[in-house]
């Protein structure tokens, strides 16, 4: 009916028209127009205009509900794990309705079998998960059975709450079938459930590997994987309503120590182990008087000045070889003090392979006599410094310098 | 004037052979004839008395056998061109009585032109006048509803979206443009009579005070359907109304 306009006015970009219909309009047109022309509307326009409006709010809204969905997806308020032996994982939204359901290993899989828990509250879904593991023989009537859950809340959620409904399920399907069982249920904080995702398991696995490792015992994390939480429980010798009672903080420790200590006692075992080889077989070989470590030792934690000295571990080193350049130099005769000044460099500086060296000379060096150790410790020192400090081309000839200047002293 | 669907029932009526309907016709636009040749001859004429009321009616009944609605051109707008333009002729022909002039188009008499020729020339001739008196109408329109301090800008803003509302304004403005005192005040105060207007055509207040632009510039069209012409015949009230 309105597809007839007679033009009112022309602008540059714009028509004003009025169609049969009596609606004034302003139509976007170019072209030779001149007012008072009747044009057709393009009819199609406002219709087609219409449907793409239409057509682009459904898009939209199918496109927004693929988001929501999408979005509500991630959105999980916390994680539920049950380990029986079948360990199931469940993903609760903030209504604690599970979203998602997730078997962690072969006997989870066979437990959720043909069941429909999404959607679901999670005291119904955990009722369901224990009910069908008595079904399928995971928990037995009679014998020791162990019920462990994890709860691992990811946003801001009331994690007690959730993990007093779970606790309250779980009881409640055992005591309806008058089943014993241990029941724990364990708050994890989310680095707990990212660790145990690492190594493939169920958090609360992953809890009992944590704590098995804390009571110091060798196990891998696939120890864990695939055993019932009541032979895990025996082999470990750990209960997990014990472990049940630490605070969520504490796994977190745990966790940190995983990826410390194991390297921390690595680094120490380095110390240890090189220290240990080095000494011995120069100790042993170069000086015999190993009997007076001891003593050196003592020296050398009890002395402040050697402490400056410590600094440098690779000055030890090419002192060491100085040292043994010194010696033949000078002759056996000054050795002894030079030793004993260097000795303290050593001692200072080298944890490791000095020691035997500068021990050895301070047996004679030590027996010289207490002035001389006194003028030693203030010019050693000083040299120690230097040694250190110069690395290992000049650390010879400054540490032999210093130690010449010392022994002049102490002849005076 | 008529309203348009009524004079298209009698143009279809009598291109069918109704000779009735013709006299009907040429009766009910008696008073046009005489306006629009009193307009083109500049001065009052008088039916008996003026040559030219009877050329007009000749012009008209003329009209009535050429007019083609494909033409795009309002059945009263094409009678009125060919008033003027046999009109023209006259008056050419008078003047060439007096002194030599130029012949019209359509003067068979002194040219050798085709009949093909001519009513080709013919139809440029209309579509050209058609075109130019459209314009004047619009932009005498565009004048007259900017004393009302009207613009088309402002009626495309408030100019109803919606099929049902625009035509609830459009029968406010129909009963403005017919009730004579109605549309006398509005012409006086430049104001819409609206609560005379609301008892009138029943509407409520809101809608009219709503609409005052809109009622205003369409009820002058339908007021002064003489001067907008084009405007006036294609205008469609909504509906079944008469």
């Amino acid at each position: 009916m309105s597809q007839k306009a007679i033009i009112l006015e022309v602008n540059k970009k714009y028509c004003t028209v009025i169609t049969s219909g009596g609606d004034f309009r302003k139509l976007r047109m170019s072209g030779n127009f001149r007012a008072g022309q009747e044009i057709m509307l393009p009819e199609s326009r406002p219709g087609l205009y219409r449907y793409a409006l239409a057509a682009a709010c459904l898009a939209f809204i199918i496109f927004t509900a693929g988001l929501w969905k999408f979005w509500t997806l991630p959105a999980v308020a916390a994680y539920v794990c049950l380990d029986i032996n079948p360990s199931v994982e469940m993903a609760l939204d903030k209504n604690s309705v599970v979203r998602g359901v997730n078997p962690l290993n072969d006997d989870g899989k066979n437990l959720v079998d043909g069941m429909d828990l999404e959607g679901k509250d999670i005291r119904e879904a955990v009722e369901d998960l224990v009910l069908a593991a008595l079904d399928k023989k995971y928990i037995l009537p009679g014998e020791e059975n162990v019920v462990m859950s994890s709860v691992v809340p990811e946003s801001k959620t009331d994690a007690p709450v959730i993990e007093a409904m779970v606790r309250e399920s779980i009881d409640a399907s055992l005591q309806g079938k008058n089943i014993q069982a241990e029941v724990a249920v364990l708050e994890a904080p989310p680095e707990v459930r990212e660790e145990a995702g690492k190594a493939g398991m169920s958090t609360g696995r992953y809890m009992l590997y944590l704590s098995a490792r804390e009571k110091g015992a060798d196990v891998s994390p696939g120890d864990f994987k695939n055993k019932s939480i009541r032979l895990i429980e025996k082999e470990q010798r750990i209960k997990v309503s014990e472990i049940e009672k630490s605070p969520p903080g504490h796994w977190k420790d745990r966790i940190r120590d995983q990826y410390q200590l194991p390297g921390a006692a690595e680094n120490m075992g380095e110390y240890g182990k090189s220290k240990k080889p080095d000494s011995r077989p120069d100790g042993s070989a170069e000086k015999p008087g190993g009997g007076v470590k001891p003593v050196g030792g003592n020296n050398k934690t009890s002395l402040p000045d050697r402490d400056k000295g410590k600094d440098n571990n690779s000055g030890g080193y090419s002192r060491e070889a100085g040292e043994d350049r010194q010696d033949s130099r000078y002759g056996s005769g000054g050795g002894s003090r030079k030793g004993n000044s260097g000795d303290k460099q050593d001692k200072g500086k080298d944890m490791s392979g000095g020691n035997k060296n500068g021990q050895g000379d301070k047996d004679t060096g030590g027996n010289r006599g207490s002035s001389d150790k006194g003028h030693d410790s203030s010019g050693s020192a000083v040299s120690g410094g230097n040694g250190g400090a110069d690395g290992k081309g000049g650390s010879d000839r400054g540490g032999s310098d210093k130690g010449g200047s010392g022994k002049d002293k102490s002849k005076d | 004037m008529l309203p348009e669907n009524i004079l298209e029932n009698m143009l279809a009526s009598i291109r069918s052979g109704n000779c009735q309907s013709r006299e009907d016709l040429i009766a009910e636009f008696s008073p046009f004839i005489a306006r629009a040749a009193s307009k083109y001859c500049g001065r009052g004429l008088e039916w008996g008395r003026d040559d030219e009321l009877s050329i007009g009616l000749l012009a008209f009944n003329e009209a009535i056998d050429r007019y083609d609605e494909q033409r795009g051109v309002p059945f009263p707008a094409f009678a009125r061109l060919i008033i003027k333009s046999r009109l023209m002729d006259y008056t050419r022909k008078q003047s060439r009585h007096t002194a030599a002039g130029g012949g019209s188009l359509d003067d068979t008499e002194g040219r050798d032109l085709s009949a093909l020729e001519l009513s080709r020339a013919w139809e440029i001739y209309i579509d050209q006048e058609s075109a130019r008196e459209r314009e004047e109408e619009i932009s005498e329109y565009k004048k007259v509803i900017g004393q009302f301090g009207i613009t088309f800008d402002d009626l495309v803003r408030c100019s109803p979206r919606h099929r049902d509302a625009r035509a609830t304004l459009l029968r406010v403005a129909r009963v403005l443009a017919v009730d004579e005192q109605l549309f006398a005040q509005l012409m006086n105060t430049g104001k819409v009579p609206v609560l005379a207007l609301t008892r009138q055509a029943e509407v409520n207040i809101k809608i009219i005070e709503r609409g005052r632009k809109y009622i205003i510039a369409t009820s002058i069209i339908w007021r002064y359907c003489e001067e907008f012409l084009y405007l006036c015949s294609f205008i469609r009230l909504p509906g079944k109304e008469s």
